[in-house]
C-alpha cells in the first residue's frame, strides 16, 4: 500500500504522474421536469496504485461520477463540462470506439449486485474469457481459458476448474462477486472502479472480499476508486477520500486526517450518525433530508440542514478551503484558513 | 430489567421446508430454516436477532407472529400457547404484536392514502365508532412519528424512504401493541435517515413501554438499540445474552468472527485487522453434523462433528459450543 502523501507541494510535483484527473466534471440529466445537475463541478485525482474512497448518501452523485468516467451514462444523462484525463488521455472527447479500447482493459468496474451484472445464460468461465479475448487479439481460446482459471484461483474461487463451467445462479453471492473481480482484473487494469462492491454481501463475506481487493491492489499496483456509503469500508480500505453531497465534493483529504480531524459539518454529522460498537450514546441526527436536486437551496447546499449555518451560507456558495495541507473543505467556517 | 417478566417465549421452535421439484413433487429434501430455538423475550426490552443471510432470523421473527406456521414447537405469548390459536383468536393477538418491515417501498399499498394506511388497523378492529375519532387518532400517530398531520391525504410515493418508514411505524403503533417485531427496519435507509429512525424507535419504546424484537445484520445498529442479543447461525442459536457483555467478550467463535468482520470506523485500527473467517455459509439442506458452524470454525475438533453442542449457561448468557472462548 502507498503511504498517503501529506504536502501539497509534493502533490503538485506529482501532477504528471496522476492516473486519473477529473476536473470540474459536470453531468446533467435533462428531464421533463428540468435539468438535474447530478455531478456539479467535481474534481477528483487518483494516483497510480492509490485507493480512493468516494462517500455519500443516495443521490449525492457518487455513482454518476463513476458512470461518467466509464462512459456508461444513459439518456437523458450527459457529460456537459469538464475533463476526465486518464493516463494523459482525455476521455470525454474520445470517440466511442477508442474509448472501448480503454474500458475493461485499462479501467475496469465492479458493481454492487453481481447477479444482475453477470449473464445468467452463459457460464461464468466463458464470460470472463470473452473479456480477455476482446482485449487480447491473437490469444487462442485455450490460452484464454487457462488465464481465466488462473484468475479464478487468484481471487480465491475453490475448484476453479469446475466453477469455470458453472452458471451464475449456481454460485453464492460472495463467489459471484469474486467472479466479477476476476473479470475486472483479467486484463490487468490500471484503475478499478468499485461501486458498492460489498453492500449486498454478509459481513464475514464482505471482510473476505475487501481483504482480497486489498491484496490484489498491493500485488498488482492497481488503483481503486471505491464508491460506498459505508464509512467503515473507507476507513479500512482507502488512503484518501472525497465526501460528496448533492453533486458536489464537500470535503477531501487523507483518511487518517479526516477521521481524526473532520471539518465539514456534513461529514461530521455523517460520522456521528453511524452507531459504533463501543458507546451507546444517543446518535446524532442530521436534521431534515437530502434536497430535491431540481430545487437546490440557494447558497451552500447543505445549509438548511447545517447546525452552523450563517446568513452568508444562504446567499453564497462556499469555495474549497484548505485548513491543513491536502485537506479541503467546502464550508465558510474555514474561509480564513486560505482559499484553494 | 429488574422484574424480568417474560412476554413471549418459544420452545423448540422449528421450521422446515420440503423441497419440491418443478412438478410439485417432494424431493425428500428438507431445508432446515430454524431448528429447535428456545428463547425468551422479556417485557420492555429490545432483543436482537443477529446473523448472516440464511441464518433463520427473519423466519424466526415471522414465526413468532405466526406469519409463518412453525413445523414444530410452541410459542407462548403472555403465558398462552398461541400456536394452537384459530385465525379469529390470532386477530386478537395481533392487537398486541405488530411488525415493521424492511422495505418501506414495498410494505405500503401505493393506492392508499396515509389516512387509510395508518387508519386501517383501527377500522379493522373497530377501535373507534366514528370517522372523526379515527382521523384524530391517525393525526396523533403521525405527530408521534414526526410527520406533519396536514399530509394525511397524501400517497406513499409522495414521501421519501425515511418518511415511509415513519408511516410504517405509525401503522404498527396504531393499536397500542406490546411487542413490535422489527425486521431490518433501517437496512434500506441512508445513514443520516437511519439514525433518525433508530432514535425515534428508542423514544417510542420509552414513551409507550414497548418491547422490540429487532432483526438485523448490522452489528453497529444492533449494539445501539438492543439490551440483549441472540446470535444465530444456520437456524440455531449460537450465543444469547446481554449486548455489552457479548460485544466485549464473545464466547462463541462465530460471534467473535462476526464482530471482527465489521469494518471499524477508526482507520488505524481497521487497517490492521486480525483474523478473517474463511469459507461460505453451508447449505441449510444438508447442514454439517454436530455443530453447524464447525466447517468454518478454526477451533473445531472431532467431538464437534459428532455431538451437537447444547446451549449451556455461563453466568448471564448461554452459549452453544464445546470449546467456548475465554474472554
Amino acid at each position: 500500500m502507498r503511504q498517503p502523501r501529506d504536502g501539497e507541494t509534493e502533490r503538485k510535483t506529482m501532477m504528471e504522474e496522476r492516473l486519473l484527473r477529473i476536473r470540474d466534471l459536470r453531468t446533467t440529466f435533462y428531464t421533463r421536469e428540468g435539468e438535474i445537475h447530478a455531478v456539479d463541478g467535481v474534481s477528483i485525482d487518483i494516483d497510480a496504485g492509490e485507493s480512493v474512497g468516494i462517500v455519500g448518501e443516495s443521490g449525492c452523485g457518487k455513482s454518476m461520477t463513476a458512470m461518467s468516467v466509464m462512459g456508461l451514462l444513459k439518456k437523458p444523462g450527459k457529460v456537459d463540462g469538464g475533463q476526465i484525463l486518464f493516463d494523459q488521455q482525455e476521455l470525454t472527447s474520445m470517440t466511442a470506439k477508442d474509448r472501448r479500447k480503454i474500458l475493461g482493459n485499462q479501467i475496469a468496474m465492479i458493481f454492487q449486485e453481481p447477479m444482475t451484472s453477470l449473464n445468467p445464460v452463459t457460464t461464468v468461465g466463458k464470460q470472463v474469457r470473452e473479456a480477455l479475448l476482446l482485449h487480447n487479439k491473437g490469444m487462442t481460446r485455450e490460452e484464454a481459458k487457462k488465464r481465466v482459471i488462473e484468475a479464478f484461483e487468484l481471487v480465491g474461487i475453490p475448484d476453479a476448474q469446475k466453477r469455470y463451467s458453472e452458471y451464475p445462479h449456481q454460485l453464492s453471492g460472495g463467489l459471484r462477486q469474486r467472479v466479477m473481480i476476476a473479470m475486472a482484473m483479467a486484463c490487468g487494469p490500471k484503475l478499478l472502479i468499485a461501486d458498492e462492491p460489498t453492500t449486498a454481501l454478509d459481513v464475514t463475506i464482505e471482510a473476505q472480499i475487501l481483504h482480497l481487493m486489498k491484496q490484489l491492489q498491493e500485488e498488482k499496483g492497481t488503483a481503486v476508486m471505491m464508491i460506498t456509503h459505508n464509512l467503515g469500508v473507507v476507513a479500512q480500505f482507502c488512503a484518501r477520500l472525497y465526501v460528496m453531497y448533492a453533486g458536489k465534493v464537500m470535503e477531501s483529504g487523507t483518511v487518517k486526517e479526516i477521521f481524526k480531524n473532520v471539518c465539514h459539518p456534513y461529514t461530521d454529522g455523517l460520522m456521528r450518525s453511524v452507531p459504533d460498537m463501543e458507546s451507546k450514546e444517543r446518535l446524532y441526527n442530521i436534521r431534515g433530508m437530502v434536497p430535491n436536486m431540481l430545487h437546490l437551496p440557494k447558497g451552500c447546499r447543505f445549509c438548511p440542514r447545517c447546525q452552523h449555518s450563517m446568513p452568508k451560507c444562504f446567499q453564497q456558495e462556499p469555495d474549497l478551503y484548505e485548513p491543513s495541507p491536502g485537506h479541503f473543505v467546502r464550508c465558510f467556517l474555514f474561509e480564513s484558513e486560505g482559499e484553494r | 430489567m429488574s422484574e424480568k417478566e417474560v412476554l413471549l417465549l418459544t420452545r423448540d421452535l422449528t421450521k422446515e421446508y420440503k423441497l419440491k421439484n418443478s412438478f410439485g413433487i417432494s424431493k425428500k429434501q428438507v431445508v432446515h430454516a430454524v431448528s429447535g430455538v428456545s428463547i425468551e423475550i422479556y417485557k420492555g426490552e429490545t432483543l436482537s436477532l443477529v446473523g448472516e443471510s440464511g441464518c433463520g432470523k427473519s423466519t424466526l421473527g415471522r414465526m413468532m407472529m405466526r406469519l409463518i406456521e412453525p413445523t414444530d414447537g410452541q410459542i407462548l405469548f403472555e403465558g398462552k400457547d398461541i400456536t394452537i390459536y384459530s385465525d379469529k383468536q390470532m386477530s386478537q393477538v395481533y392487537k398486541k404484536i405488530q411488525m415493521i418491515f424492511q422495505d418501506p417501498y414495498a410494505s405500503l399499498d401505493p393506492r392508499m392514502k396515509v389516512r387509510d394506511l395508518i387508519g386501517e388497523p383501527l377500522v379493522t378492529h373497530k377501535v373507534y365508532g366514528t370517522k372523526e375519532e379515527t382521523e384524530a387518532r391517525v393525526k396523533e400517530l403521525m405527530g408521534m412519528v414526526g410527520i406533519r398531520p396536514e399530509l394525511i391525504d397524501r400517497y406513499p410515493h409522495q414521501f421519501s424512504g425515511g418518511q415511509r418508514q415513519r408511516i410504517g411505524i405509525a401503522r404498527a403503533l396504531a393499536l397500542k401493541p406490546k411487542l413490535i417485531v422489527c425486521d431490518e427496519p433501517v437496512s434500506a435507509l441512508d445513514v443520516s435517515i437511519q439514525s433518525q429512525i433508530l432514535n425515534l424507535l428508542k423514544d417510542l419504546q420509552q414513551e409507550f413501554d414497548l418491547t422490540y424484537l429487532f432483526i438485523s445484520h448490522d452489528l453497529g445498529v444492533v449494539h445501539y438499540i438492543s439490551d440483549r442479543i441472540c446470535v444465530m447461525f444456520l437456524g440455531k442459536v449460537c450465543e444469547i445474552g446481554e449486548t455489552g457483555e457479548i460485544y466485549k467478550k464473545p464466547m462463541h467463535p462465530y460471534t467473535r468472527f462476526l464482530l471482527q468482520a465489521v469494518p471499524s470506523m477508526d482507520p488505524e485500527k481497521a487497517q490492521k485487522r486480525e483474523q478473517i473467517l474463511a469459507g461460505e455459509i453451508p447449505s441449510a439442506v444438508n447442514p454439517p453434523s454436530g455443530c453447524r458452524f464447525r466447517t468454518r470454525c478454526p477451533y473445531a475438533e472431532e467431538i464437534c462433528g459428532e455431538k451437537e453442542p447444547e446451549l449451556k449457561e455461563y453466568g448471564k448468557r448461554k452459549v452453544a459450543c464445546h470449546f467456548p472462548l475465554e474472554g
